[in-house]
């Protein structure tokens, strides 16, 4: 066994913790077997392997000197899978910034600190690599299988790509960090990263409708224009390429290239990781008070709208979130508009548009409401009897409606109906009262503000109160599982179970435990004397990243429903 | 563990200052004798925690000295958290490790032999009645459980000085008292203790001395007497008044004073 406190052992640790977190995660809390996981894992794999037949076997006869258009499409993918590694990568990075979890612990020891964040930077290069390797792994295999052997080099450029994103974005995040503050970073690093994710595709995309009036990516890329423009066959730009093709000292140059970057990055940043990790612990989200003339009478309907507005306004994830949705929908925005521009009815062509805008971001949130944690809040509240009828998916849709159309509102109406079936059939759901808080369901209770002040309607129109609930829980620090499950370098760590659900669709968490304490640790320094968090909440980012849906544009309600359920908590706090 | 000549102080800091926005510590200077129970008390945001990560190498300080046992901390740091133990309100433990894994892990991180950490950590989940769960992995243990591990990780490596921040949130009656009583027999067997809470009765019961932090500063420091005569310059009878009184008492002046 290796010796304490050196490189090799603190790589063990790493390598338990993320292996017992991946086992807890692939069988989904210990639910399901070890067997079936495996089983399903191999299905994903062969289909995987089906789907890449179809995809890329015709291109397996590639020589290894191609000629200039194969290598500017090869080098195009490339550059759009490096796209998405360092997207991925960034937020990890940006996580493991911002993340307090064991921090503390290994900080407060005599450990020697830039050894064990050189770990977790490798780490994160690992994870992009093997995530990159899981994906691109079928279509290399049947290239090899039809084309040759020499085509598994394309496994060593899939190492080089995830070693050079996790390079850049430590490199990048780190540059943000020093040069824009703590404060900022965060949310710019998560814009950043989504937008590198996003613009290449998206960019290329744009640059294909506005050349050929289609879609496709790879039909600027053989143009003409672009032959002339690339560099000759025999050029260093093509070597990456050349690599991915099996040639053998590309590939090598390349690997060598890319790892010497990331042993740069490890040495530069790594004895410094510990300062900015506590600089990040300083953060707090205080700003200049603004002068507020005083409180502002109106409906209780229009004030709690008000402080629905105010809530969205404040919330950077959803804000982030909403703006990579908007970019995603450039591409056929852009289409449309080069297709029926000669129509004189351009005002016309924004409706589709706008009709697919409110639908995803009416998606977007029913998924948070159904993730709202707080039943417990909203039964506390006081309700009229029978009022329980309509129930918060229909509430997220309530805001989407006055965001855009109704179209989109009506799309969540589905969520709104399949809850209420859910709802009897499980017994209890959002919004419903918890046995445990009322002995007579169904009749009022007690609690102020009383039903003349504020209807139960207009109370159950606030669907970020329980986001609200939950952020005040956050800042006092406890009860919450926090932070996304994938992610390999979480550490378990802190707080305690999760609550017990108060009702049906609750938010659960994967055991993922303080993260994004730093704020919660330093308590005095906002200048409300309390703290916040910055970006998603993290049990809705625990939830976006295990549904992938919302993050892709592809929401649909009932599937985020259908995630939220399957996700709903089981067990009891002990 | 570098054990130096031992000093009359545990924990000596002077002129410490530290700014995010605001100051959060502003010239704090406090001397913590060896072998004392030490109750740090003050309102939220006054400096308390900031003060205790700063004196555990969580945050630099911009300016000021700390020394721990005569170490200065900010210039070996190493050395000074060679001797400490940190344990703050959230117990800081691994779910997915198993409490005997974990006080591996911590003996480990402190450089302790792995014989003598392995014999130490067996001794302290018997004592700490761990026993049953030493090999079940922490993610279902209630928070007292959490702590009680955390604590037993704080105890592997047999550290000189135990910093608490805030330990008795959210744990129930039995582990507060196991938890009490761990920290009573660390202090009789000569280590110090210094601990924020807000829970005055255990400041009151259990403390040797109490210092009382508002706005970054040190405003009080005594025993419960001294700090009741301090409070009670002009009161009706501060002998008779609990610690509650004196301390708001004591907070009160200092804002007026502000």
């Amino acid at each position: 066994m290796s010796r304490p406190g050196t490189l090799a052992w603190f790589a063990r640790h790493e390598f338990r913790l993320a292996w017992r977190d991946w086992l807890w995660m692939a069988t989904a809390g210990g639910r399901t077997k070890l067997r079936t996981v495996a089983i399903a894992l191999l299905i994903f794999v062969a289909v995987m392997h089906l789907i890449a037949y179809g995809m890329v076997s015709r291109y397996a006869g590639l020589a290894v000197h191609p000629d200039k258009a194969a290598l500017v499409a090869i080098t195009a993918s490339a550059l759009l899978s490096l796209s998405l590694m360092l997207s991925q990568a960034m937020e990890s990075v940006t996580r493991a910034f911002y993340t307090r979890s064991d921090l503390d612990l290994l900080l407060s020891s005599p450990a020697q600190a830039p050894k064990i964040f050189a770990v977790r930077i490798a780490t994160i290069a690992l994870s992009v690599v093997a995530m990159a390797a899981l994906l691109a792994g079928p279509f290399i295999n049947v290239l090899a299988a039809e084309g040759g052997a020499h085509w598994l080099g394309a496994y060593g450029a899939v190492v080089a790509m995830g070693a050079t994103a996790a390079a850049l974005a430590v490199g990048l995040t780190t540059a943000l960090f020093r040069t824009i503050g703590p404060r900022r970073a965060r949310l710019v690093a998560q814009i950043v990263a989504a937008v590198i994710g996003a613009a290449f595709v998206i960019g290329l995309q744009l640059a294909a409708i506005a050349s050929n009036g289609t879609l496709s990516r790879y039909a600027v890329l053989a143009s003409a224009p672009i032959l002339a423009l690339a560099p000759d066959a025999g050029s260093l730009v093509w070597w990456p390429a050349r690599a991915m093709l099996g040639d053998g000292l590309a590939l090598a140059a390349v690997l060598a290239a890319s790892l010497l970057m990331l042993g740069a990055a490890i040495v530069m940043v790594a004895p410094r990781f510990a300062d900015c990790a506590a600089a990040a612990a300083g953060v707090t989200r205080s700003r200049r008070p603004r002068a507020v003339a005083g409180f502002r009478g109106a409906s209780p309907m229009e004030t709690l709208r008000r402080k629905e507005w105010t809530l969205l306004r404040r919330d950077p994830w959803l804000v982030s979130q909403t703006l990579m949705q908007m970019l995603y929908l450039l591409p056929p925005a852009f289409l449309l508009w080069r297709s029926f521009e000669n129509a004189n009815a351009s005002v016309v062509l924004l409706v589709p548009v706008l009709v697919m805008a409110a639908g995803q971001l009416a998606g977007g949130l029913a998924w948070l409401a159904i993730s709202g944690e707080g039943p417990d809040r909203h039964g506390a509240a006081h309700r009229a009897p029978g009022g329980g009828r309509q129930d918060r998916g229909g509430d997220g849709m309530h805001c989407a409606g006055v965001c855009a159309l109704h179209a989109g509102a009506g799309a969540g109406r589905g969520v709104s109906r399949h809850r209420r079936r859910t709802r009897h059939r499980r017994g209890c759901g959002v919004g419903d009262r918890h046995s445990a808080l009322f002995s007579r369901p169904g009749q009022a209770q007690p609690v102020s503000p009383p039903a003349d002040v504020v209807a139960g309607r207009d109370l159950r129109r606030g669907v970020f109160l329980d986001r609200l609930g939950r952020r005040s829980r956050t800042r006092r620090g406890r009860n919450l599982d926090r932070g996304d499950p994938r992610d390999p370098c979480r550490r378990d760590i802190g707080g305690h179970p999760p609550r017990p659900p108060a009702g049906g669709v609750g938010v659960t968490g994967s055991g993922f435990r303080r993260t994004d304490q730093s704020i919660d640790c330093m308590k005095p320094m906002g200048s409300d004397g309390s703290n916040s968090t910055h970006g998603p909440h993290p049990d809705e980012a625990a939830r976006i990243t295990a549904s992938r849906r919302t993050g892709t544009g592809t929401t649909l309600p009932v599937a985020v429903l259908r995630d939220a359920q399957e996700s709903a908590p089981q067990g009891d706090d002990r | 563990m570098s054990m130096r000549a031992d000093p009359a102080f545990a924990i000596e800091i002077r002129e410490l200052r530290k700014s995010f926005e605001r100051p959060a510590v502003d010239g704090l200077d406090l001397a913590i004798r060896s072998g004392e129970f030490y109750t740090l008390l003050g309102p939220n945001g006054a400096g308390k925690s900031t003060t205790l990560r700063m004196v555990v190498g969580l945050l630099r300080p911009d300016a000021g000295s700390i020394c721990v046992l005569g170490i200065d901390a900010l210039a070996d740091p190493v050395a000074a958290k060679q001797v400490m133990a940190w344990i703050s309100d959230e117990p800081m433990i691994y779910d997915k490790l198993t409490p005997f894994e974990y006080l591996e892990f911590v003996g480990g991180l402190w450089g302790i032999d792995a014989a003598h950490a392995e014999a130490r950590a067996r001794g302290l989940i018997e004592w700490l009645g761990l026993g049953p769960h030493a090999h079940q992995r922490c993610e279902s243990f209630s928070k007292g459980m959490r702590q009680k591990v955390a604590l037993a990780g704080a105890l592997v490596h047999e550290p000189r000085i135990i910093i608490l921040d805030e330990p008795f949130t959210g744990l129930d009656t039995g582990s507060a008292r196991q938890v009490k009583t761990v920290l009573r027999e660390h202090v009789a067997a000569g280590g110090t203790v210094i601990m924020t809470t807000h829970i005055l009765e255990v400041a009151e019961r259990m403390a040797d001395r109490i210092g009382v932090i508002a706005r970054g500063r040190l405003i009080a420091q005594g025993t419960l007497d001294e700090l009741r005569r301090q409070a009670g310059n002009g009161s009706s009878s501060p002998q008779n008044s609990s610690l509650e009184d004196t301390f708001l008492a004591l907070v009160a002046e200092e804002a007026v004073a502000a």
